[in-house]
């Protein structure tokens, strides 16, 4: 019983302090000025065009992609490095 | 004019991968020296509790926050580029390149975002104490996270603390110590990071001499300019230092870099350092044993080069031509001789390769040769010179001559950056001894300097990045790699592609830092009390 009621304990304070952070960043967030909501949306957009086109359309790993084991990989770049 | 435009695969892919680097190189040493500057001023209004500090950190912690965020991530792309441009390089440096990355990764994510977030976000919320801490946290992440990208860099320049696997063709870190606290990584964190400290020095100085220009904002102004300019000066001082040790490490490790650096073509005892030079007409491309040093006007510094290389006045430094040609007298290996041992050892890697295929009994004893430390020395040591290889001695030489990174590129950049560096010290100086006797707020010849001196000090810093990666030409990782191995074999026009495509990116990305920086600027510190 006094074990139950110390980990209830415990567990109430984690999701106290827990509340506490995303009230924190929440407050935070929702009171951005001007200057930070334009540096925000460069942020987002930035990363969209990073992450979802370039990496996904232009960026693939060309040894990954070519070949299906490290072994052929490593055949290959012998091949490329050792050609005068 | 388009027919001497080398439109290669190699060319295309350094120019992508130097169009990201040097975009993100704009935003990072900003935050990496601003982030003290308000550390400097949050510690001075928690000592004092003088609201008129804490407007001021509020300020300039706005300025950092707008950098910041435009700049976060815009390396990512760097690492996007390994894996599909460089990816034989990828694949050669196995975890050495990798592992201080991802520390990288971890560490400015869960640092610098948890901080800055109470940086931003923690005033009247948190105690004043903590709140310092945090802005304290933020400067020393953004710090630390650029060790390990620098590390890694160093390590390119001067490969230690590894051993090459020749069943994986991937080099293993063997000791991480040796890499981590190698000359090179340590001179490199010191001589960047400083050169950050006085970028952003510079950034709060130019700005702050506006406001006095515009009789704005004027102790505010002030009070700015002496935390920059102290911070400054003393971040001069260490940049100088750290300049001066990296030099010397580079005529070591780097010799060909350090030569170029001077455009030093015959090497010299007692040899002087060209202060300032202007570089006559090019040389023969590739050069062959007739080049020649050519300056049309030179200032020069006596022994300086000798004392700086090797702390002695009278020390020999080589020049291009004594690494090209070798010089038996002064003990240097000619590249010739380094080629011929790079494609032993690239030979025996074949055989190697060929040998395990077949299940040949020469297996055992060419697969010892890569764990044997004299072979290692006297030929894997040479490895990537043997990518010049040819059978006829006289085409071997040529080969040798097509070695030499660009020269004239060089010398300017580093001299451009030495230069810079001299004027941004004396800015410094001036600022504090005008501060002190009160005379500054009338000089408008210095106040117009420090404004126009922004543009200048992102000038150096580019100049500085350009010595350290063109000076290093034609290595990806010194004396193992050369940067036309270590590109990926794919289609020339999608690299031309996403160089265009990065290069609008980038330039929209700087154009919206610049446009929210400089409102801001205008619009000046705001009265405490109403929404920042």
């Amino acid at each position: 019983m006094i074990k139950f009621s110390w980990e209830f304990h415990a567990a109430i304070e984690n999701y106290k302090r827990m509340k506490r952070i995303v009230e924190f960043y929440v407050e935070g967030f929702t009171n951005l000025p001007d200057w930070a909501r334009s540096v925000w949306f460069i942020i987002l957009l930035k990363l969209l065009i990073m992450f979802v086109i370039f990496k996904l359309f232009f960026f693939q790993n060309k040894l990954k992609k070519e070949f299906s084991n490290d072994e052929d990989r490593a055949n290959y770049v012998i091949e490329q490095i050792t050609i005068p | 004019m388009f027919e001497s435009v080398d439109l290669s695969l190699v060319n295309w892919s350094r120019a992508q991968f130097a169009l990201t680097a040097m975009y993100h190189w704009i935003f990072v040493p900003l935050t990496l020296g601003l982030g003290f500057i308000i550390a400097f001023m949050e510690t001075i209004y928690v000592k004092t509790g003088n609201p008129e500090w804490k407007r001021i950190t509020k300020f300039w912690m706005k300025l950092f926050g707008i950098n910041f965020a435009i700049g976060v991530a815009t390396g990512i792309i760097l690492e996007f580029e390994f894996g599909t441009n460089w990816s034989n390089y990828s694949w050669f440096v196995g975890d050495i390149f990798g592992a201080p990355l991802a520390i990288e990764g971890i560490m400015a994510f869960f640092m610098e975002s948890t901080f800055v977030a109470v940086m931003f976000f923690g005033w009247g919320k948190v105690s004043k104490k903590f709140h310092l801490m945090s802005t304290w946290l933020t400067a020393i992440g953004a710090n630390l996270s650029a060790v390990w990208i620098l590390v890694a860099n160093a390590w390119m320049q001067d490969p230690r603390g590894m051993k090459f696997n020749p069943d994986t063709a991937r080099n293993e870190m063997v000791n991480f110590w040796e890499v981590f606290l190698s000359p090179s990584a340590v001179t490199k964190f010191l001589h960047t990071s400083t050169s950050g400290f006085v970028l952003a020095s510079v950034f709060v100085v130019g700005v702050s001499a506006w406001f006095i220009l515009k009789r704005r904002e004027i102790l505010f102004a002030k009070r700015s300019m002496v935390v920059a300019a102290t911070f400054g000066a003393v971040a001069s001082v260490m940049l100088i230092a750290s300049g001066d040790s990296s030099a010397r490490e580079m005529a070591h490790t780097q010799p060909m870099k350090f030569a170029a650096m001077e455009a030093l073509y015959e090497g010299k005892t007692n040899a002087p350092l060209v202060a300032i030079g202007l570089i006559g007409d090019p040389q023969d491309d590739p050069m062959d044993s007739t080049a020649h040093e050519d300056f049309r006007l030179k200032i020069e510094i006596p022994n300086m080069l000798s004392y700086m290389a090797f702390l002695k006045v009278d020390a020999f430094v080589p020049g291009i031509k004594d690494l090209i040609l070798g010089n038996k007298e002064r003990g240097i290996m000619s590249y010739k001789e380094k080629i011929v041992r790079g494609y032993e050892a690239q030979q025996t890697l074949v055989a190697y390769k060929k040998a395990k295929k077949e299940k040949s009994a020469d297996e055992a004893v060419l697969r010892a040769k890569f764990d044997d430390p004299q072979w290692i020395d006297n030929y894997f040591k040479y490895f990537g010179y043997g990518s010049y290889y040819d059978p006829d001695p006289l085409q071997l030489e040529k080969n040798a001559f097509t070695m030499i990174p660009p020269i004239s590129l060089t010398f300017y950049a580093f001299h451009i950056m030495v230069i810079l560096g001299g004027h941004f010290f004396m800015l410094f100086l001036a600022i504090l001894w005008l501060l002190f006797k009160n005379k500054l707020e009338n000089n408008r010849i210095v106040l117009w300097t420090a404004v126009w001196t922004i543009p200048l000090v992102y000038i150096a810093s580019e100049a500085g990045w350009i010595v350290a990666e063109v000076g290093r030409q034609p290595w990806v990782i010194q004396d193992l790699m050369t940067t036309s191995k270590a590109v990926s074999q794919i289609d020339t026009s999608s690299v031309m592609l996403t160089f265009f495509l990065f290069a609008f990116t980038f330039t929209a990305l700087l154009i919206a830092e610049i446009k929210i920086l400089t409102k801001q600027i205008k619009i000046g510190p705001k009265k405490e009390g109403r929404k920042q």
